[in-house]
């Protein structure tokens, strides 16, 4: 299992760019929407995943106000991917011993 | 680390959750920017229906609709830059059947019900275009049967109490409500 994953806030930030891959970069204030964090947590869980190489982050300014995107990379994907499965492992063999 | 079944199937919940509410996003982010195209075009085609004679409404409206489709297929090119060609295409494609077969839907509804007056003209798109929100928002993305309801229900409030100024009434009800809608589907 996939520790770093695993959190619940950082399961659904994962989830979120994994969802919103083929569109592009989340905006930091839409995400926050998304997974209804606040700013520090999330702020916090997504140093926490660019660390880990999950996710890719970029600052820029539009109108002079700052922007922060964030982007899932393939390591990322994968790693969504393989927990997501971990998962439906874990539900399949208690189902199975039952 | 282990995890029990009710956790792991907690987990699976939470992305669910995220996932479903992420790809709405997405779909409305997407959509914002052609209510808002097509929003404008609705209300200066209307305004121009109002103050023009009857016989020039098709010169206003060619150059509209030719901008709006450039502007659309502008905006379209720029959402799906991460897609293939091959899915370009089809979108594209999917977009110029559409503008068919609602043309093709107009001009049957003249020839099944006869003449249609002026006003009917102004009204009967607006309503067409109520109705697609409304079901393709039921279908998939709940907010857009709203903004085509509200369209449906403001436009024919219009045809029945407001039919002096009915051309500005339909350009704002149908032009004012794509452009409120597109905004609105901004917000998360």
């Amino acid at each position: 299992m996939d520790v770093v994953i695993h959190q619940p806030l950082r399961l659904k930030i994962m989830a979120a760019l994994y969802s919103a891959r083929s569109n592009g970069p989340l905006e930091f204030t839409r995400l926050k929407a998304l997974v209804g964090a606040t700013d520090g947590n999330l702020g916090s869980h997504l140093g926490v995943l660019e660390g880990a190489g999950y996710l890719r982050l970029e600052k820029d300014f539009v109108n002079k106000k700052p922007r922060t995107q964030a982007t899932i990379t393939r390591e990322g994907e994968k790693a969504f991917r393989q927990h997501v499965e971990h998962l439906k492992e874990v539900i399949a063999v208690a189902e199975h011993i039952i | 680390m282990t995890i029990s079944k009710a956790e792991a199937a907690s987990a699976l919940t939470d992305i669910e959750d995220v996932r479903r509410r992420t790809t709405s996003a997405v779909e409305y982010e997407r959509a914002s920017p052609l209510l808002i195209v097509w929003g404008v075009v609705w209300l200066l085609g209307y305004f121009a229906c109002g103050a023009l004679p009857i016989n020039l409404w098709g010169l206003a409206w060619l150059p509209l609709v030719v901008l709006g489709t450039a502007a659309s297929i502008r905006v379209g090119s720029r959402a799906s830059k991460r897609e293939s060609r091959l899915a370009q295409e089809h979108s594209l494609g999917r977009a110029l059947l559409a503008t068919i077969c609602i043309t093709a839907f107009l001009i049957c509804v003249g020839m099944v019900i006869g003449p249609i007056q002026s006003d009917g003209y102004m009204v009967l798109p607006a309503l067409i275009l109520g109705l697609a929100y409304t079901l393709v928002g039921l279908a998939t993305l709940p907010r857009l049967a709203w903004i085509g309801a509200a369209i449906f229900v403001c436009t024919m409030a219009g045809y029945w109490l407001a039919r002096p100024a009915l051309p500005y009434w339909v350009a704002i009800a149908g032009g004012g409500g794509l452009i409120m809608g597109g905004f609105w589907l901004r917000r998360v």
